[in-house]
């Protein structure tokens, strides 16, 4: 007896730890979103996912993909990770109602998922209406009853059980998705089927009062006890018409083919307010969607227009062809830039005072830039009177993204854009304060408007370098040179100075330094023009490290140097280039001033100096050396590997220019792309 | 040695002293009178050098002393340094001392080395010219002929070209000549040194476009009536020699803001909101570099009374600085600069202020 009851204590111990297992969320890795704008998602519902597809995919910051991408597909969603391990992909999945044939819909491609669901879907989960039969509401499709009035199946439960259970069993509990993507999420159902609809299959049409009530209950248990089971870090979407008592348990909607019909009126100002209120209601991360569907690719217009509005919130944007056809990779220019994090909330030019959402002229500003929107039916002008602005450089719709500054903006209306904040701030590479500065990507092309590297609280015309992009921001430390001293600045107030070559050197420097965390760890300073070609090497605190001479100590042509991990041992090298009087030789040194290589950077018989800068343009860990000519040749930048290897070159400038180039690299439109920035005293 | 001259003595006792003693009072007078003249002139000699003994013994209008001639020329120089474009005041004074009249008299006046040529020799005024018959050609100024008794002053001034622009400083040789009853006399004079000025280049000049097709500027081209159009305004200096201080400044016109976007390679440069001034200033500009440029982005917002015209961008544009070798100050007033936009070839006389 006592030996049968141990055993059923035991047995039941077993099944509370299992029961207590079971229960437990499943350990979903929280998802993080940027705080860079724009966020951009692709709502891409095929079924099968090819290699192309997935490397165009990846491009994206968040993916609505089909749930039978994983198992179609995996490698694809594998692929998609890799490219871009921030990505946020959400596993779509029908809420309320599912393919009849699932085997007919699928075609040639594997729906294993829908079959799974479709079998185990029990006769009494369906909506029908007062006479027994299947409601439709979607062409190929039978509605599901997620109301608790729904019956249940042979294993006691109800669809707003068995769906949960069915995504976090399938979808949650695999490493392809970050969440789930249930269309739909109504708050309603009245309106479907003309109202005629028996929920709690009494056989008689259920008053539009009673269906609205158990569905949103019933639709609200099935969010419940997905977050319960998935818990708080796994993310669940929604789409179709907001229903506030829903907001808390998800963490976004989808408002899809905005301004969307179903939303708030229907209008533009109705689907922002939406968008706007209710993330703020949502778990984090919060997922708000703006899907604007056109069949026009080219719509450009309309692209930017929701584009535009997407950012004035905190969401992501989609654009493709149709709610019956979310199947496209379009790329658009506006997709490339990086606007940085959100400065302002968006406000109404037309109305400051009022943050009510409607028809106006609206705006809000970022970091590297603002959006505008004019939402009113008359063109909208506003005029810059002390910001910077320029459009950006496209190549689609040409004559709008023209890449011009502008002082002032006119809007048709219903249209939206984006203006980059002139960028003029170079960091991590040493640049001459004052120099026409032309920006090129790594093929030569011109990526923005050139413009003046000025900063006032530096020397005119020396060399200044700031550590990436902390500028302005309280402990920073930038060094810059002055009649032959080293001066480190700490929030632009002087913190020590450097004598490198001794109190009677007062010709300008050239510098470099390794930047960890925004603060210079290794100095390395070169003379110009009228100093030796002595190279010498400090520590962050100023201290003479290593001293040498690059080239023949007798010659007074400086020596323009470098510093970064040229052949990818890890450690850092000391790239020269000869000044004026030497031949056109690069010399790579190790960081203790051995010679490692060289190479000529130009005809030998050139005479007029090289200068140096470095960059990882490709990310492989090995910087690649950029080199400009000294006074006397053309502009002609060359990009080398370390071994001396030519890689991209150029002409910066007319080929008749001939007072010398300085170059740095840095990314200065904030792509995350480096730019060869190629600078000259004098253009004229 | 010794006892020749007791025995002259001697002799000279017995003949002549012991017969009578007037001769010894005799001798010893002139050897009294000898050795006052030779202490008086040494005295002279030491004391006065320049004093001529001989004119106490010979007549002046009895012959000329081609040592001392009678003609008084003194040839000074009005300025130690001077600006090319200016000139080099210089005066000549000539006085006729003699009794005879001094004919076709004639100065050269040449740079001592090949650093400079004179371009042009002028009389400060015109009553010189004429009254005096004052001829100048080329580096030469003659007067036919000067009375005895006459005084001339002549005001040049004196113009020079410069053929080495490493060279600063000009040593001025005077070479005259003249007659007197037909004997032609010639004398030169070599003029202390005169420091000349450095040439500064100075430009400003407005872009919207850089001269290499770059926007600089933003905003309508041709400007409208009411909306902003940004352009740049560049200064640039550039000096054959060394100057300090230079200080440059314009007035920003109506309906011109300053954007407070600013590049210069040299010097500060500073916005004056109450004055409208923009100043640029270098500390020192040094010779044959290419260094000092100074630009900065203006706003014009033109008004419904600019319609048609072409807008003024910047106003009163002058800069100084001092010649660190002549010591003087260059000062210049510029043209002014408008939407114009000489310099700009895409926006150049694209400027007149139109309405939308």
């Amino acid at each position: 007896m006592l030996k049968l009851t141990k055993i059923k204590f035991f047995f039941l111990l077993s099944v509370a730890f299992v029961s207590l297992f079971l229960a437990r969320p499943l350990a979903v890795k929280a998802a993080t979103i940027n705080s860079s704008f724009p966020r951009l998602a692709n709502y891409f519902l095929k079924w099968e996912i090819n290699k192309e597809e997935a490397t165009q995919l990846a491009k994206w910051d968040l993916l609505v993909l089909d749930m039978e991408t994983q198992e179609n597909s995996p490698e694809s969603l594998k692929l998609i990770r890799r490219l871009n391990p921030d990505i946020i992909i959400l596993a779509y999945i029908t809420s309320q109602e599912i393919i009849d044939d699932v085997y007919y819909q699928a075609g040639s491609t594997g729906a294993y998922l829908r079959s799974e669901l479709r079998e185990n879907i029990s006769d009494n989960w369906w909506l029908r209406d007062k006479n027994g039969n299947r409601v439709s509401n979607w062409p190929h499709t039978y509605m599901l009853n997620l109301s608790d009035g729904a019956g249940r199946d042979h294993n006691g439960k109800l669809f707003n059980d068995y769906l949960p259970d069915f995504v976090a069993r399938k979808i949650g509990n695999n490493n392809f998705f970050d969440g789930v993507f249930y269309d739909n999420t109504w708050g309603d159902v009245a309106w479907v089927n003309g109202g005629n609809l028996d929920l709690n299959n009494d056989g008689r049409q259920d008053s539009a009062a009673e269906a609205d009530m158990a569905w949103s209950l019933g639709v609200k248990k099935m969010l419940e006890r997905t977050r319960f089971m998935m818990g708080n870090d796994f993310i669940i979407a929604g789409n179709g018409k907001i229903f506030e008592g829903y907001q808390k348990l998800i963490n976004g909607m989808m408002l899809e083919s905005f301004p969307s019909s179903w939303e708030n009126g229907g209008t533009w100002s109705g689907s922002m307010a939406s968008y706007l209120k209710f993330p703020s209601l949502n778990m984090s991360p919060q997922v708000p969607i703006i899907n604007v569907t056109k069949k026009n690719p080219a719509d450009y217009k309309s692209f930017r227009f929701g584009f535009a509005s997407a950012l004035l919130g905190n969401g992501f944007y989609s654009f493709d062809y149709d709610t019956t056809n979310h199947t496209q990779t379009w790329w658009y220019d506006e997709y490339e830039v990086n606007l940085g994090p959100a400065k302002s909330l968006a406000y109404n030019l037309l109305d400051l005072s009022n943050s009510n959402f409607k028809p106006g002229f609206w705006r809000r500003d970022f970091k590297f830039g603002s959006v505008f929107v004019n939402s009113t039916d008359k063109e909208q002008t506003n005029v810059f009177q002390k910001e910077d602005f320029e459009k950006i450089k496209g190549t689609q719709d040409g004559l709008f993204n023209n890449g011009n500054k502008i002082s002032y903006l006119k809007l048709a209306p219903n249209d939206g854009i984006v203006l980059l904040r002139k960028s003029e701030l170079i960091t991590n590479s040493a640049f001459a304060n004052g120099y026409f500065y032309r920006v090129f990507n790594l093929r030569g092309e011109q990526v923005r408007n050139g413009f003046f590297s000025f900063i006032k609280a530096y020397p005119a015309g020396e060399q200044v370098l700031i550590f990436d992009g902390n500028y302005n921001e309280s402990g920073d430390i930038n060094i810059f040179s002055r009649d032959g001293q080293v001066v480190f600045n700490q929030s632009e107030k002087n913190i020590f100075t450097v004598y490198p070559y001794g109190q009677l050197f007062k010709k300008q420097l050239n510098l470099a330094a390794e930047v960890k965390n925004g603060r210079p760890e290794i100095i390395v300073s070169g003379t110009t023009k009228g100093g030796g070609p002595q190279v010498i090497v400090m520590g962050a605190n100023g201290k003479v490290k290593l001293n040498f001479f690059a080239y023949n100590k007798t010659l007074r042509g400086g020596v323009s140097v470098a510093l970064a991990d040229v052949d990818g041992d890890g450690s850092l090298e000391i790239i020269t280039g000869a000044g004026s009087g030497d031949g056109p030789i690069v010399k790579i040194f190790s960081i203790s001033g051995n010679l490692k290589s060289s190479f000529l950077a130009y005809d030998k018989r050139f005479r007029g100096g090289v200068e140096v800068a470095t960059g990882d343009f490709d990310n492989d860990g090995r910087a690649e050396i950029v080199v400009s000519p000294g006074s006397g040749g053309g502009p002609h930048i060359r990009v080398f590997s370390d071994s001396g290897k030519l890689l991209s070159q150029f002409f910066a400038y007319d080929q008749n220019y001939s007072e010398g180039v300085k170059v740095s690299v840095s990314d200065i439109n904030n792509d995350g792309q480096l730019e060869i920035l190629a600078g000259i005293k004098n253009f004229y | 040695m010794h006892k020749s001259i007791i025995r002259y003595f001697q002799r000279r006792i017995e003949r002549f002293y012991r017969p009578n003693r007037w001769h010894i009072v005799l001798d010893l007078s002139l050897i009294a009178i000898i050795i006052v003249l030779i202490i008086s002139f040494i005295a002279i000699n030491l004391f006065h050098p320049n004093f001529d003994l001989t004119s106490w013994v010979t007549p002046r209008h009895a012959q000329i002393d081609l040592n001392n001639p009678p003609l008084v020329v003194d040839v000074r120089l009005e300025d130690r340094a001077i600006k090319l474009s200016d000139g080099l005041s210089l005066n000549i004074d000539i006085k006729n001392d003699g009794q005879a009249q001094i004919t076709n008299f004639v100065v050269t006046l040449t740079p001592d080395s090949s650093d400079f040529i004179i371009s042009k020799i002028s009389t400060t005024s015109d009553d010189y010219a004429n009254n005096l018959a004052l001829s100048i050609n080329g580096n030469k100024i003659s007067l036919a002929s000067i009375t005895p008794g006459q005084e001339i002053n002549a005001k040049l001034k004196i113009y020079f070209k410069e053929k080495n622009s490493i060279s600063k400083k000009i040593i001025l040789r005077a070479n005259y000549e003249y007659y007197i009853n037909n004997q032609p006399l010639k004398n030169s004079l070599l003029l202390s040194d005169v420091r000349v000025s450095s040439e500064l280049q100075t430009q400003a000049m407005a872009y919207y476009n850089s001269p290499q097709g770059d926007q600089l500027g933003s905003g309508p081209m041709p400007p409208i009536v009411g909306l902003p159009t940004n352009l740049w305004i560049f200064f640039k200096t550039e000096a054959n020699g060394d100057f300090k201080d230079f200080v440059m400044s314009a007035k920003l016109p109506k309906n011109v803001a300053f954007v407070d976007n600013t590049s210069l390679i040299a010097g500060n440069l500073n916005y004056n909101d109450g004055s409208r001034q923009v100043i640029w200033k270098v500390d020192e500009i040094l010779s044959g570099l290419n260094d000092y440029r100074a630009g900065f982005e203006v706003q014009l917002t033109p008004s419904k009374d600019q319609l048609g015209t072409v807008a003024l961008l910047l106003d009163n544009i002058q800069f100084q600085a001092l010649d660190s070798f002549s010591g003087l100050y260059e000062k210049r007033s510029m043209p002014k600069i408008d939407t114009g936009l000489e310099r700009d070839i895409i926006n150049k006389d694209n400027g007149r202020v139109v309405i939308e």
